[in-house]
C-alpha cells in the first residue's frame, strides 16, 4: 500500500467536524486572509502566537490532530530550512558570533527566524485549508469565486476542473513514479551519484515512461468523462450545492477579525 | 546458490497512526535452477516481497541473502545482486524509454557495465529466445504491439542474464495465445538454469509449471511446498482471495454429494477419476 | 450484429482484433468510418445524438485507475449525473442506490484512493450506473483485477442483467463467457462469428477462438454426447456438479 506513503502532503483526511463541513468558499477566503496577514504582520515575532493559537483553534475544530497537521509539512521542509539557512548567512549587520569564515548576525539571526516561522504558516495554513476541504468541494469554491470574473474570459470552471482532476492524481503518480524508479534501479540505474548533469542524464528513463502513462491516463479519463456526458460547466449540477450558512458567515468573521487585529496590534500597538 | 529469506516483516510507516503491517515474519527460499510461484490476494505483500528479493525494499525485521550476501541498504554489493536477481514489475513495457529497441536493450548491459560487443550478443540471444525478429532492433518501442512491448520489456530485464528471475504478474493483460508464449519462454530459461519466482494470484495459471507454491495471506506465510500439496491443504482450508481450478471444485462438490473422487492437482488425472467414479456409479 | 434489449453478449478475440474499437462504436466515443451504428434508434454520426446515446450506453474501461475523477466515493459516482445536471435530490438518490447495488456503501464517504482494484472497478460501474443507462459496456474491464475482484463484477453484472439490463462484455476470460447468451468473435477486425452461447460450447469453438476451454467443459460435453446430460450449460462448477449428482441419482 504505497499510497499511504504519500499521506502527508496536504491530502483531504475525510472525518466529519465542523471544519470539514463549512463552505469551502468560508475556508479558501479565511486561508487567504490568514496567509495575507502572516505577510502583512512582520515587525515583531509575537504575532506567530496569535497565528498558533488560531492552528490550535482550527485544528481542534476539525478533529485533525496537531501533530497530523504538523507532519504535512514535511515534504517542503528542505525548502523551509534552506530558506532560513539563506537568510542567515547573506545579511549584514552587527555579528553576534563566527564559525570560521561564517559570522552570523543579529540581523540575519532574526530575519532567518522569522522567513522560517512565515514559510512554516504559510504551509500550515494552506495545507489545513487542503486536508479538511475535499477536492472536489475546493474546486467548487474556487469556481464560485473565480464566476464573477467569467465576464471577463476568466475560464472558471475549467481550471476547477483542473485542479480536482490534479489532486486526484497526485497519490496515483506518486505510486507510479516510485514504481518506475524501482523498475529501473532494478535494472541497475544508478540515480543518486555523479555530478548534476550525469543525475539528471541518470533521471530520463525515469522521465520518459512518466511523460507517457501520464498522458496515456489523461487520454484514457477524457474518454472516460465523455462517456460520462460531460462537456464542459454547461448544464452541469451539483450533488451538494454550495449553501452559505450562518456558521461560515461567523467563522469567516472570526478569522478576518482575528487577522485584522494581529496586523494592527503588530504595525501600531506594538 | 539461492535466495534465503528468514523471518522477514515490512511495515509501512513505521510508527506513525498509518502504520500497516505488509509482511509478517516470512520465511521461504528459492534454490537455483527451481520455479517458485508466490500467490496471494490483493494486498497480501507479494509485491512488496518481490521487491525485497533484490534489494528495492528492505525489511524492517529479519534478514534477505542472495548467494550468501546479505542486503541492506547501500550494501556495496547491492549493484551486483541487482544484475543476480531481474525483477520485472507488473506491466514491464511501462518503463519502456528509449527510442530505439536496441538503446532500449542497451540499457542494463551498460548499466552493469557489459562491454558493448558482448552486450550485443546477449541482445540477440535474449531476442531468439523471445522470439523477437532482430529487426525490431532498429523499431522504436512505443510504435510496438502491446504484446510485442512486452517482450522486449522482458527481454531488457533478461539481458544481463540474471540466475534468478523476478516477475510480478507477467501475464497481466495477455491474451491466451501470448501468456501460452510467455510460459514457454519462461520454461526456456528454467531449462538454462535460472530460478523463476512468479508472483500471481491466479493460482490455477501456475500449477502446471512451478516446482514450489507460496501462498500468502495477509502478510503471513500460509502454506509453501510441491503445489499438489499445497493444493491439498487448500481443500481443507482456503486461502482468502484464491480461487482453486474449476474442475478442483466440479470434483469437491462431486465428493460432497457422497461420490468417491480422488483428489490430486493434476487436471487430467483428475478427470480420468471423476469419469472412472461417474461412469462405475451409473453402471 | 444486432444487440437486442436485455441479452448480454460477450466479445472474444485476440489482442488487437478490435474488440474495444467495436466497444467505443456502441456508445458514440467513436464513430464508424464506413457503415452505420445505431444505438436505440439513434445514427452515431448525428453528433447532436451523442448526449441521449451516451445517456442510455454507459462503459466501464479496462484500467479503473484511470476513470476515477474525483478523491472521494460518492462525489465520483455523482460526477455523471452532475453532468446531465439533475437536481441535487435526484443525484443523491442515484448516488446511493448506485453504491448500494455494486455493494459499496460503505465506502461513501472514503476516499477513492483507499480502494483495491476491484473496489475501484466496481466503484466505475456504479459511476456508469448512476447514469441509469439502458445498456452497460464492459470493456476488459476485469482484466487488471484479482479473482476475488473479479467475481464480485461479474455478481453486480448478473444481478443488473436478471432486472433487464442489456450487457455487453469484451474479454478474455471464459468464466466471464459463459455468463453471456450471445458470443461475438473478432479476428483481425472482423466479426468471424455471432451466435448463441450454447452454440459455441457445442461444436468446442472456443479452443478455435483462442480461448482455453476448461477441463470441466470438455468433461460435461462428453457426458452430454452420451446422453447423461441436458443441453443447458452450467458455468459454474457448483451447479454443474449439481446437475450431475442429481442425473446420477436417477
Amino acid at each position: 500500500m504505497p499510497f499511504l506513503e504519500h499521506l502527508s502532503l496536504g491530502q483531504y483526511v475525510p472525518t466529519q467536524s465542523f471544519v470539514h463541513s463549512l463552505d469551502p468558499r468560508a475556508k479558501i477566503l479565511s486561508a487567504i486572509a490568514l496567509i495575507t496577514s502572516v505577510f502583512l504582520a512582520s515587525t515583531s515575532l509575537w504575532p506567530y502566537f496569535l497565528w498558533f493559537v488560531v492552528l490550535i483553534a482550527i485544528s481542534a475544530l476539525s478533529k485533525l490532530s496537531l501533530k497530523t497537521i504538523m507532519a504535512s509539512i514535511k515534504p517542503v521542509l528542505i525548502l523551509i530550512i534552506f530558506t532560513v539557512l539563506i537568510n542567515l548567512l547573506f545579511a549584514s549587520g552587527e555579528e553576534l558570533f563566527r564559525i570560521f569564515f561564517i559570522s552570523i548576525t543579529k540581523e540575519g539571526l532574526a530575519a532567518s527566524i522569522k522567513m522560517g516561522l512565515r514559510l512554516l504558516f504559510l504551509i500550515l495554513f494552506a495545507n489545513i485549508t487542503m486536508m479538511t476541504t475535499s477536492p472536489i468541494e475546493l474546486s467548487d469554491g474556487i469556481e464560485s469565486l473565480l464566476s464573477p470574473f467569467k465576464r471577463f474570459h476568466v475560464p472558471a470552471h475549467e481550471f476547477a476542473m483542473m485542479m480536482t482532476i490534479a489532486l486526484r492524481f497526485i497519490p496515483t503518480l506518486l505510486d507510479e513514479t516510485d514504481k518506475i524508479i524501482k523498475a529501473q534501479l532494478a535494472r541497475g540505474a544508478d540515480l543518486d551519484s555523479g555530478n548534476l548533469i550525469k543525475r539528471f542524464k541518470a533521471f530520463i528513463p525515469v522521465l520518459v515512461p512518466l511523460f507517457v502513462i501520464v498522458f496515456q491516463r489523461a487520454d484514457d479519463l477524457a474518454i472516460a468523462m465523455e462517456a460520462r456526458c460531460y462537456r464542459g460547466g454547461i448544464g452541469r449540477s451539483r450533488m451538494k450545492p454550495l449553501r452559505w450558512t450562518l456558521s461560515d458567515g461567523l467563522y469567516l468573521l472570526t478569522v478576518l477579525l482575528t487577522c485584522a487585529s494581529g496586523v494592527v496590534l503588530d504595525k501600531w500597538v506594538l | 546458490m539461492s535466495i534465503e529469506v528468514r523471518d522477514v516483516s515490512y511495515i509501512y510507516h513505521k510508527d506513525t497512526p498509518l502504520e500497516t503491517v505488509s509482511l509478517s515474519n516470512v520465511s521461504f527460499s528459492v534454490e537455483s535452477g527451481e520455479w517458485v510461484a508466490i500467490v496471494g490476494h490483493t494486498g497480501s505483500g507479494k509485491t512488496t516481497l518481490a521487491q525485497m528479493l533484490n534489494g528495492l525494499l528492505f525489511p524492517s525485521q529479519g534478514e534477505v541473502f542472495v548467494d550468501g550476501l546479505k542486503l541492506y541498504p547501500k550494501a556495496p554489493h547491492l549493484k551486483s545482486v541487482r544484475r543476480k536477481v531481474g525483477l520485472a514489475f507488473q506491466y514491464p513495457e511501462h518503463q519502456l524509454f528509449a527510442e530505439t529497441v536496441l538503446e532500449e536493450m542497451m540499457y542494463a548491459p551498460k548499466n552493469f557495465g557489459i562491454p558493448e560487443e558482448e552486450a550485443l550478443r546477449k541482445i540477440k540471444e535474449a531476442l531468439e529466445i523471445f522470439d523477437l525478429d532482430e529487426e525490431v532492433l532498429s523499431r522504436n518501442p512505443f510504435e510496438l504491439s502491446g504484446g510485442q512491448r512486452r517482450k522486449v520489456a522482458l527481454a531488457s530485464i533478461v539481458v544481463t542474464e540474471p540466475s534468478y528471475l523476478v516477475l510480478d504478474e507477467p501475464t497481466a493483460g495477455l491474451d491466451f495465445k501470448g501468456r501460452q508464449g510467455l510460459f514457454s519462454v519462461l520454461e526456456a530459461f528454467k531449462g538454462r538454469g535460472v530460478a523463476i519466482v512468479q508472483i500471481t494470484h491466479d493460482i490455477e495459471m501456475v500449477l502446471d509449471y512451478c516446482d514450489r507454491l507460496l501462498i500468502l495471506e495477509d502478510g503471513r506465510k500460509k502454506l509453501c511446498g510441491p503445489p499438489g500439496e499445497v493444493v491439498e491443504d487448500l481443500i481443507d482450508r482456503p486461502a482468502k482471495g484464491l480461487v482453486l481450478p474449476d474442475i478442483l471444485e466440479f470434483a469437491l462438490h462431486l465428493r460432497r454429494a457422497g461420490l468417491n473422487v480422488p483428489l490430486t492437482w493434476r487436471e487430467d488425472i483428475l478427470l480420468e477419476n471423476i469419469e472412472k467414479e461417474v461412469s462405475s456409479c451409473l453402471s | 450484429m444486432d444487440v437486442e434489449a436485455g441479452w448480454w453478449v460477450s466479445v472474444v478475440g485476440d489482442n488487437g482484433s478490435g474488440k474495444s474499437t467495436l466497444a467505443k462504436h456502441l456508445n458514440a466515443l467513436l464513430l464508424p468510418t464506413r457503415g452505420v451504428c445505431f444505438v436505440l434508434g439513434n445514427d452515431t454520426k448525428d453528433s447532436s445524438l451523442h448526449w441521449e446515446i451516451r445517456k442510455n450506453v454507459s462503459m466501464v474501461f479496462q484500467n479503473p485507475e484511470n476513470q476515477i475523477v474525483a478523491s472521494v466515493v460518492e462525489e465520483e459516482v455523482a460526477f455523471g449525473p452532475e453532468n446531465l445536471g439533475l437536481s441535487s435530490e435526484e443525484i443523491k438518490g442515484r448516488v446511493n442506490w448506485a453504491l448500494d447495488v455494486t455493494g459499496l456503501a460503505e465506502f461513501a464517504q472514503k476516499p477513492t484512493y483507499a480502494l483495491s482494484g476491484g473496489q475501484k472497478q466496481r466503484l466505475a460501474l456504479a459511476g456508469a450506473l448512476a447514469m441509469k443507462p439502458k445498456c452497460i459496456v464492459l470493456d476488459e474491464a476485469t482484466s487488471m483485477l484479482d479473482p476475488e475482484g473479479r467475481r464480485d463484477l461479474m455478481e453486480v453484472l448478473k444481478k443488473l442483467h436478471d432486472g433487464g439490463m442489456t450487457v455487453v462484455t469484451i474479454t478474455h476470460r471464459v468464466e466471464e463467457i459463459l455468463m453471456s447468451d450471445y458470443v461475438a468473435v473478432l479476428g483481425q477486425g472482423k466479426l468471424t462469428f455471432y451466435g448463441r452461447l450454447g452454440d459455441v460450447l457445442e461444436d468446442s469453438k472456443l479452443v478455435e477462438f483462442g480461448i482455453k476451454e476448461p477441463a470441466i467443459f470438455r468433461f460435461c460435453r462428453d457426458l452430454k454426447t452420451r446422453g447423461l446430460l441436458d443441453d443447458e450449460v452450467f458455468p459454474r462448477a457448483e451447479d454443474m456438479a449439481e446437475n450431475v449428482v442429481q442425473k446420477l441419482c436417477r
